[in-house]
């Protein structure tokens, strides 16, 4: 009896915890589980903290790709795979001269399930280098998305090799409102990741540059925070609550778009 | 230098209120910062008359005039370094004291080197988006 | 023969001996910027007993008083030891429970924007109520503290004095921001002198480089040149008091041991002080003007601010040993080394980057240390003045 009431009372804990987080549901789309992350956070801790957060899904790449893996084994519910391209942390500037990163990827991709590749960051017409090129092929060979962290510049150069190619611009290249609705406008398939932005909300508003944004692509943003340190990872849950805030400031059909619905589109076109 | 500041934006209200139809605009000849883009002068005069000092909370007078008539209406401020990508970590409020003169407080440029004064100015008809670097 | 005695004496007469090394006009304007030092003792308008001599007195008292903490375990002066540079030389102390965070010199602690590794508090009035009341810290609540103080005949007498009412007329919370406000204005006469870069940039300033290294050794003007310029210290480092009063994060790891999370440093801390009911926009602040609220009015919440911890003064840094705001650098050579090194993968950067490995050799290593001892200066605060109060005895 007492294991039975126990039982009760530690399914109402879990229901309480759960929907303390769940009124608007969210979907992380910039989470990185790097090697300097695993000892700290370890895969279980990680997973908590995720659902903590009250996130329906999470976007995770990871430096190296281990990360990610050790993630999908324990919730391949939650977690969304996307391949970064970096065996290890400091690799930012380098990976795109290293052709030894090509093989690499073709095997993992041959091997594991990916709904994208990157974040990776390639600036100007460095998106040209052979690196990228062959990126670019394999992520249409997969029929996989791009997560791009660069500038306008870069975003065109894939564009050019590829038009039918998908992108998630990561921090919205750290552009302004204006260049970014001038993207989305040119290339129908690009989306903006808002990971490590401020400017769009204050203390729960919505700024009326951003809003215009969003009233106009609705359909083409996404929220994400960006563990670019161990550290971080705690912060996917203040992060989380933070989001939700603003959020409630703009309708509530862009507001589930952007919160959890464009993400969900693109996980579920990737791992169609 | 407070007194002479105050002295001189009192003599522009003066000006503005005391015509009943068309409501003169001119910057003083002495604002920090005069800039001219597409029609707009804006005026910025610094708090105390001097440029804003490192780590300190500065407010400055904005004066604005659309075609030499006041511009009436919003005015949103923001900073930033161009070089290292980020902004400060205060959110400035700007209130419009009467027409064409604005009120920007809440300021502090925690850092040396240069900051990017930012200055979107809109009404219903028309937006102007101003930028303005000093260097400290 | 005789022309060239002539011209000896004329060069002997003109030649004077340049000391020091030289420095541009930037240098200059920075080095300028780094003082005048000591600074004006200004009054803190949010508090109407700064700077009163019964309530810099009665706040001495206070702050060596163990009757604050529960069980009269601790005192202010336990944790900020007048002879250590008013802190504890510990990485990490413990009060009633262990502490996550390194206790921060009282030095010149007066009129800074904000107080706490976090910035937690907006007054040193506010920030002093925190340890009082914090569970690991002093952990006494108000109503025990009240009895307590007004059992004291004495100290009742004085406090009516620089009050002019009696402890059982005050509210709790009246009496809490009081005692609040009496330990702050103790803590504004906690101060450093003029160091030897005091005297040196004051004999700069005067465009006289000579014998300025009898003020500061060609070493530690080495390391000011790199202080001010190829390691950019002084971008946060900046002003008479060698910190911009704001926060960074500069990639000093923050988990708070035993697996406890993290330190969310700068974040929790804007979350706590707009939380806080005697922050500078309440009712508490003696301003009736608030001009004195204005960055806490205006301050934003950002992403980076998670992990960011307050940029310390650098002020008699070599007496201030452990560094960080957990402790974790041992000593001045450490923290050189520290940013000499730098992981910069651990901050996040967009366009150039403020912080970078600076890989500085051992010549330059010693010479930002040089420099850095070069901060010191006498450490002064207000001593015992018990014939204020000479009527209570």
């Amino acid at each position: 009896m007492k294991r039975v009431i126990g039982s009760l009372l530690s399914s109402v804990l879990v229901f309480s915890v759960s929907t303390a987080h769940s009124e608007t549901q969210l979907i992380d789309t910039h989470i990185h589980y790097s090697h300097d992350a695993w000892n700290v956070t370890p895969p279980k801790k990680a997973i908590e903290i995720l659902r903590t957060a009250g996130l329906q899904k999470a976007f995770v790449s990871s430096s190296s790709d281990e990360g990610t893996q050790l993630l999908y084994a324990k919730a391949p519910d939650l977690i969304v795979p996307v391949l970064r391209p970096y065996r290890k942390r400091g690799e930012i500037s380098t990976w795109l001269h290293d052709e030894s990163v090509i093989p690499m990827l073709e095997n993992l991709l041959a091997k594991n399930t990916y709904a994208g590749i990157g974040e990776f960051h390639v600036y100007g017409d460095n998106a040209n280098l052979p690196v990228i090129r062959r990126v670019v092929e394999l992520a249409a060979q997969y029929q996989i998305f791009l997560h791009l962290h660069g500038d306008s510049d870069a975003v065109e150069y894939v564009f050019d090799q590829d038009p039918s190619a998908k992108i998630l611009w990561a921090h919205s290249g750290f552009d302004d409102t204006y260049t970014i609705a001038r993207m989305l406008e040119k290339h129908p398939n690009l989306s903006a990741d808002l990971a490590f932005r401020n400017e769009h909300a204050s203390n729960g508003k919505v700024d009326a540059d951003w809003r215009e944004l969003f009233l106009a692509y609705p359909d083409r943003i996404m929220v994400g925070t960006d563990t670019f340190s161990p550290e971080r990872w705690y912060y996917i849950i203040d992060h989380a609550d933070w989001s939700r805030e603003w959020l409630t400031d703009l309708p509530t059909d862009v507001a589930e778009k952007i919160a959890y619905k464009n993400a969900l589109a693109l996980s579920n076109w990737a791992l169609k | 230098m407070k007194t002479a500041v105050a002295a001189r934006i009192g003599a522009i209200i003066l000006a503005v209120q005391s015509s009943s139809y068309v409501l003169a605009c001119s910057i003083p000849d002495d604002a920090g910062v005069t800039i001219e883009q597409d029609g707009l002068t804006i005026g910025i005069i610094w708090q105390q008359d001097t440029p804003p000092i490192v780590g300190e909370v500065f407010e400055l007078n904005i004066i604005a005039c659309e075609e030499s008539k006041p511009f009436v209406g919003e005015i949103k401020a923001s900073a930033m370094m161009p070089a290292h990508n980020h902004g400060m970590n205060y959110q400035p409020n700007v209130t419009m004291k009467s027409p064409g003169q604005y009120l920007a407080t809440g300021f502090v440029f925690h850092m040396f080197g240069t900051w990017r004064l930012k200055l979107n100015i809109f009404s219903d008809e028309r937006r102007y988006d101003i930028e303005h670097d000093l260097t400290l | 023969m005789k022309l060239t005695a002539y011209f000896c004496l004329v060069f002997l007469l003109l030649w004077q001996p340049v000391y020091g090394l030289e420095y541009s006009d930037q240098e200059l304007t920075m080095i300028r910027s780094l003082g005048p030092w000591p600074t004006e003792s200004v009054k803190d308008p949010s508090n109407r007993f700064s700077q009163q001599e019964g309530a810099i007195e009665l706040g001495r008292q206070l702050f060596f008083d163990r009757r604050l903490s529960k069980d009269n375990r601790f005192s202010c002066a336990d944790c900020h030891q007048p002879n250590q540079a008013f802190q504890d030389s510990l990485p990490l102390n413990k009060g009633f429970d262990p502490l996550h965070r390194h206790t921060s010199s009282l030095l010149d602690v007066g009129h800074r924007p904000w107080y706490g590794w976090g910035g937690e508090h907006d007054s040193l009035w506010s920030q002093s109520i925190r340890p009082m009341l914090a569970s690991a810290e002093m952990h006494t609540n108000i109503t025990i503290l009240k009895n307590t103080l007004k059992q004291d005949n004495q100290f009742q007498c004085a406090f009516q004095q620089v009050t002019d009412r009696t402890i059982g007329s005050f509210s709790e919370d009246e009496l809490l921001i009081t005692l609040g406000k009496l330990l702050a204005s103790y803590q504004e006469t906690i101060k450093s002198g003029s160091s030897s870069f005091d005297l040196f940039r004051s004999q700069r300033i005067k465009q006289s480089s000579r014998n300025d290294e009898q003020y500061l050794s060609i070493d530690a003007q080495k390391g000011l040149k790199l202080f001010i310029g190829e390691a950019r210290c002084v971008l946060c480092h900046s002003g008479p008091n060698f910190t911009n009063g704001e926060f960074g994060d500069i990639g000093v790891p923050f988990f708070i041991q035993n697996g406890q999370g993290v330190d969310k440093g700068r974040y929790k801390g804007i979350q706590a002080l707009r939380k806080d009911p005697y922050n500078l926009l309440g009712k508490y602040n003696d301003d009736p003007s608030k001009n004195n609220a204005v960055r806490t009015k205006h301050l934003q919440l950002l992403h980076r601010n998670w992990g960011e911890f307050k940029v310390p003064s650098l002020r008699n840094v070599s007496q201030t040993a452990p560094y960080m705001h957990n402790g974790s650098v041992r000593t001045l050579v450490d923290v050189i080394d520290f940013y000499s090194n730098l992981d910069e993968e651990r901050l996040h950067a967009d366009g150039e980057k403020i912080l970078r490995p600076l890989h500085l050799n051992e010549e330059q290593s010693r010479s930002m240390v040089a420099f850095l001892t070069s901060l010191a200066g006498p450490i002064s605060a207000a001593t015992e003045n018990t014939q204020l109060f000479s009527r209570c005895q």
